[in-house]
């Protein structure tokens, strides 16, 4: 952030415009310190290249000198010279050696060439030393001595003559020709200036102006000239650089001018500074005008940076809140979708379903059709939950909603209404076939087991049908029906389906009667208990008393005792009636311990199992307040409430037992008669039931059963009553099978506790 | 009978007949016949610059301006060439079939009639008079003469020329008197062809046959003090031992050089000189004889002015 404000725009701008300044300075400072180095260093190379110049030429006289020397000791020249001396004539022999020299030195200008298309030599001369030609490359008659001074020339080796009043100048080199040891002729080689000329240009490779001569006393041979010539005359005044060395072996001084730097490289000169300091000028300008510039546009720019901030800022707030908006949306659409549809398994809940079921009646009744409702309650599914768990309870439901759906067309409902309890609506039925058709259809789906952790697990449903618009004109009347029809399908024995019938209403309003009636009645107490005794066969004597409730209600008259127990095991009250059948009975037989010991047995519903430990203090309880004997009480359970809830009921059993309760075994034969539990439970009596005993007299089979139920108890241990005695026929019966207590109408009808007393009070008497 | 007794001898005279009738036949080779059989055979002596031998492992290495100059003429008239080596004493023998020689000034011929070997001779062959009775020469391509030579440490001293050429041979045979003089029969060199005797000299013969280029050794080892010799060999000499050899003076008159033929072999011989007149007039003869003798020019540039 610190970074980002210190270069800012502005800042930026300043600091390049200082730095721009600066290094436009630094280059006028280092070009003008690179001016004069340069002028040294080109004053040094100049130098050089004169040094250079000389080199070339003295090396290419040294080598135009070996090459005379050469040609003077050529075998030509000498073989002439010996010829000569030997006295030959022209005509025999020397002739023939004069025509081998002049061949020899033609041959010799010819081949000169070293290194270069230019011969060295443009003539060579071979001069007695009288100064008359022997021999020569080119005309000799052409030859002329001019300056050459024979005898001053016998005394050196080599010597360059130049004779300036030749254009171009004439330099001829001279080379003393020894014979026997002793100088006996010159040979005049006249240098070609050409190829000198050439040496010196070749090395001059640069544009610069230059003007390079040899000069010499007798004149000067011009080699390079590219300056004019008034500035050589007033070289001395002008800018140019001069040079001047002597050429080796040679009459030769070497001249040589060059231009200044300033007329060669104008980017490296003063021009250039004075071109990059005007170049500074409008830089300057342009920089202080940016910086104006920017300093107007800092407050727009500060404002629109701001209004951008701020365009940012409500972007984001745009975006959380559509962000938001749209949370809100999917989950309103979530929350309207759970309050319309059930959670575990999908399907539409109670109310949706009786929406669908308002819509496909309006739809029916436009088509002039049926719609079918189905009301589909699974089979013991309270004990799967039970025994299994609810996570197992669930995976059924959801099983059950699969095969449902895969049932019907895709325009019905299934719907999920609670618990176990599920509704289809079939909408465009034809006709009541139709629906029996889909109602078993649907009881089929059941035949299959459903898989739970991988166990095999069978169940069953009922359904109850109700039609629109024969069982009801609106959803909530159809839905009644139906559940009405479900009842009968249930009642009937379950796996099974019950159409709805007018008479189901009846039924309904009187269960609905007794419901709110017996409520009433337990309210003011006006529930009563009978006491039926119960007779030792051997001695006729009573030994106890089973309690029995009996109501009889203003309204509805006399109730029987299964219709409305039964009735209080589903909505509830029964807790309230084992506890009242419980206590009444308790405190009566209590009191009547005083008049004879006497068991009292007392019905336990098997909804009051339900919770163990509640009904064993409640019992504890009574007997506690009541000073009932433990042993005088007698519990009695039928055989259904032993099937499962073991562990439990076993703990109860064997708590009870522990105190001193008796345990009877009811109505036994007629329910779920396994026998492993006589041996599991401790039970001290076993009741046969009525139906068997009735015609004990004269069915064969039933007088088989019960000796063998008699034998099976006797075997167990267990002492065996035998209920609804009503002749004296059976008791023998009965007492031929050493069967030890009996109970019916033939000894006594259950009788209201104070007609039980009396009865009490009687027998003892008599006995 | 009798006719039978005669019969062997009658038998042999008609062979003998038709070897003499095959044998002229075959003498008489002419250019039809050297074109008929593709082959033009050189008789060849090594001597100076006209042709040169020398040995190069097994093979023989040929050269010269003769051997150029009838190698470029067998082309001409559509022939091959083929170089037949001889010394100056077979070579008139393979060309002729019947040798000759000159001896104390007179031409003398051989009996034996041998096979023919050549068609030309051509080597410098000095013009004489004695062998122009055996061959015919052609058109003279090349001048010459007889030098006397001396080693340079010799007291024989150049003749000064008088411009008259037999008052030169004069004042050299004057010299001579005394002198041990090389020279070499039935060559140019012969003492007989100059009359040597006349001049009381010395006149040494070598025992064994010399070539001509050995002359010049022969005195530089001093066998003798001075020796015949023509131009064109002393061209030579002169370059190849300069300072060691001195000319004294002319021995002979000018000669002329040519190329011998066959008397039997005329068109042979016109045909050559129509070849040498063309390569003179196109300048390629010229060209031939600056290469093998560049310094001739300064003695007879007339001779090689050709129109």
């Amino acid at each position: 952030m610190n970074l980002k404000q210190i270069f800012t725009a502005k800042n930026a701008f300043i600091i390049a415009s200082v730095l721009l300044g600066a290094y436009l300075l630094l280059i006028l400072t280092v070009t003008n310190i690179g001016r004069s180095k340069l002028e040294d260093a080109r004053y040094n190379e100049l130098q050089f290249k004169v040094d250079h110049y000389d080199t070339l030429l003295t090396n290419y006289f040294s080598r135009v000198y070996r090459q005379m020397n050469i040609a003077a000791n050529d075998k030509s020249v000498s073989t002439y010279f010996a010829n000569k001396s030997s006295g030959m004539s022209m005509a025999y022999g020397l002739g023939a050696s004069l025509f081998d020299v002049n061949q020899f030195l033609k041959k010799l200008v010819k081949n000169s060439n070293h290194n270069s298309q230019l011969p060295t030599f443009s003539r060579i001369t071979l001069l007695s030393i009288n100064g008359s030609v022997i021999a020569d490359s080119d005309d000799p008659d052409t030859f002329h001595l001019h300056k050459i001074d024979v005898l001053a020339l016998k005394q050196q080796q080599h010597k360059i003559i130049v004779d300036g009043s030749h254009s171009p100048l004439m330099m001829q080199l001279s080379t003393r020709v020894y014979f026997q040891k002793k100088p006996i002729a010159l040979l005049i080689a006249e240098l070609n200036p050409n190829p000198i000329i050439e040496l010196l240009h070749s090395q001059d490779y640069s544009r610069q102006g230059s003007r390079i001569e040899l000069s010499s006393s007798d004149g000067n041979l011009v080699a390079i000239n590219k300056l004019p010539s008034h500035l050589i005359e007033n070289s001395k005044h002008s800018d140019l650089f001069y040079f001047e060395q002597e050429i080796n072996n040679t009459p030769f001084l070497l001249k040589a001018w060059f231009s200044q730097i300033n007329d060669q490289e104008l980017l490296t000169s003063r021009v250039f500074i004075i071109i990059m300091s005007i170049l500074a000028v409008p830089i300057f300008l342009g920089i202080y005008y940016l910086v104006h510039v920017e300093r107007k546009n800092a407050l727009l720019q500060s404002e629109i940076s701001h209004a951008k901030a701020q365009q940012e800022t409500l972007s984001i707030h745009n975006f959380q809140l559509e962000k938001e908006i749209s949370k809100r949306k999917s989950s309103e659409k979530r929350l309207a979708y759970q309050a319309t549809h059930d959670a575990l398994t999908g399907l539409p809940n109670r109310s949706l379903s009786l929406q669908r079921l308002n819509h496909a009646i309006d739809t029916c009744e436009r088509h002039h059709s049926k719609v079918l409702v189905m009301y589909i309650d699974l089979d013991n599914f309270k004990q799967i939950n039970d025994t299994l768990g609810h996570a197992a309870g669930d995976v059924i439901l959801q099983q059950t909603s699969k095969r449902l759906l895969s049932s019907v067309r895709k325009i019905d409902t299934v719907a999920r209404l609670s618990g176990d309890e599920f509704m289809l609506v079939i909408s465009e039925l034809q006709d009541q076939k139709q629906a029996t058709e889909l109602a078993v259809k649907i009881l089929s789906l059941f035949d299959m087991p459903f898989e739970v952790n991988e166990q095999a697990f069978h169940t069953s449903t009922s359904i109850g049908l109700a039609l629109y618009p024969d069982d009801g004109e609106d959803p909530s009347t159809l839905l009644k029906s139906a559940d009405m029809a479900l009842y009968r399908a249930k009642d009937a024995g379950r796996n099974n389906f019950s159409f709805y019938e007018s008479q189901m209403n009846n039924e309904v309003t009187r269960k609905v009667a007794i419901n709110r009636r017996l409520r009433e009645a337990i309210k003011h107490n006006l529930l009563k208990m009978y006491y039926q005794p119960l007779i030792d066969l051997k001695t006729q004597k009573i030994v106890g008393a089973e309690a029995l409730m009996r109501w009889t209600d203003e309204e509805l008259g006399f109730v029987s005792p299964e219709e409305f127990i039964s009735l209080a095991e589903k909505n509830g009250l029964i807790g309230q009636l084992g506890n009242f059948a419980l206590s009444t009975a308790a405190k009566q037989a209590a009191q009547w311990q005083k008049i004879q010991p006497l068991q009292i047995a007392i019905n336990f519903s098997s909804v009051q199992f339900r919770d163990c430990h509640a009904l064993l203090s409640e019992i504890q309880n009574v007997l506690l307040t009541t000073g009932l004997p433990a042993d005088k009480l007698d519990v009695e359970v039928t055989e259904s409430l032993l099937i499962g809830e073991e562990k439990e009921l076993l703990d109860m059993f064997r708590r009870l037992r522990e105190m001193g309760v008796q345990l009877s075994i009811d109505d036994f034969g007629t329910g779920y008669s396994a026998l492993s539990y006589l041996q599991k439970f401790a039970f001290t009596k076993l009741k046969i039931d009525r139906a068997f005993i009735m015609n004990l007299g004269h069915n064969l089979s039933d007088q088989t059963l019960v000796t063998a139920i008699v034998a099976m108890a006797k075997a167990l241990h267990l002492r065996v009553v035998a209920e609804g005695i009503e002749d004296q026929e059976q008791v023998h019966f009965l007492s031929d099978l050493e069967c030890e207590y009996g109970q019916g109408y033939l000894f006594n009808k259950p009788l209201p506790a104070s007609e039980f007393e009396k009865l009490l009070y009687a027998h003892n008497k008599k006995s | 009978m009798s006719l039978n007794r005669y019969q062997p001898i009658f038998s042999c005279l008609l062979l003998f007949a038709c070897l003499i009738i095959f044998s002229a036949a075959s003498q008489a080779r002419d250019l039809s016949e050297i074109q008929k059989e593709g082959v033009l055979r050189h008789i060849g002596v090594p001597y100076a610059n006209f042709i040169t031998l020398y040995q190069e492992g097994p093979h023989m290495i040929k050269g010269g301006m003769d051997i150029e100059l009838i190698q470029g003429f067998a082309k001409h008239i559509g022939v091959k060439y083929q170089f037949i080596p001889a010394t100056w004493s077979t070579a008139f023998t393979k060309l002729t079939g019947q040798s000759a020689s000159y001896v104390n000034g007179e031409l003398k011929r051989g009996e034996a009639t041998q096979n023919l070997q050549g068609d030309i001779i051509a080597n410098g062959v000095t013009i004489l008079p004695w062998r122009e009775q055996v061959v015919d020469f052609s058109t003279p391509y090349f001048p010459s003469a007889v030098w006397l030579i001396a080693r340079a440490d010799s007291s024989l001293q150049p003749i000064i020329p008088s411009g008259s050429t037999n008052e030169d041979i004069k004042k050299v045979k004057n010299k001579m008197d005394g002198r041990d003089v090389l020279a070499m029969k039935h060559t140019c060199l012969d003492p007989d062809l100059y009359n040597l005797s006349e001049t009381k000299a010395n006149v040494i013969l070598p025992l064994k046959q010399r070539k001509l280029n050995e002359m010049v050794p022969a005195i530089l080892n001093n066998d003798a003090e001075s020796t015949l010799l023509d131009v064109p060999d002393t061209l030579i000499a002169l370059q190849k031992w300069p300072g060691q050899i001195k000319v004294i003076g002319p021995v002979s008159q000018e000669q002329e050089m040519a190329a011998a033929f066959r008397k039997q072999s005329p068109q042979l011989r016109d045909a050559f000189n129509a070849y040498l007149k063309q390569i003179q007039t196109t300048g390629e003869y010229q060209r031939l004889v600056e290469k093998y003798y560049p310094s001739v020019f300064y003695f007879y540039a007339d001779f090689f002015e050709f129109k």
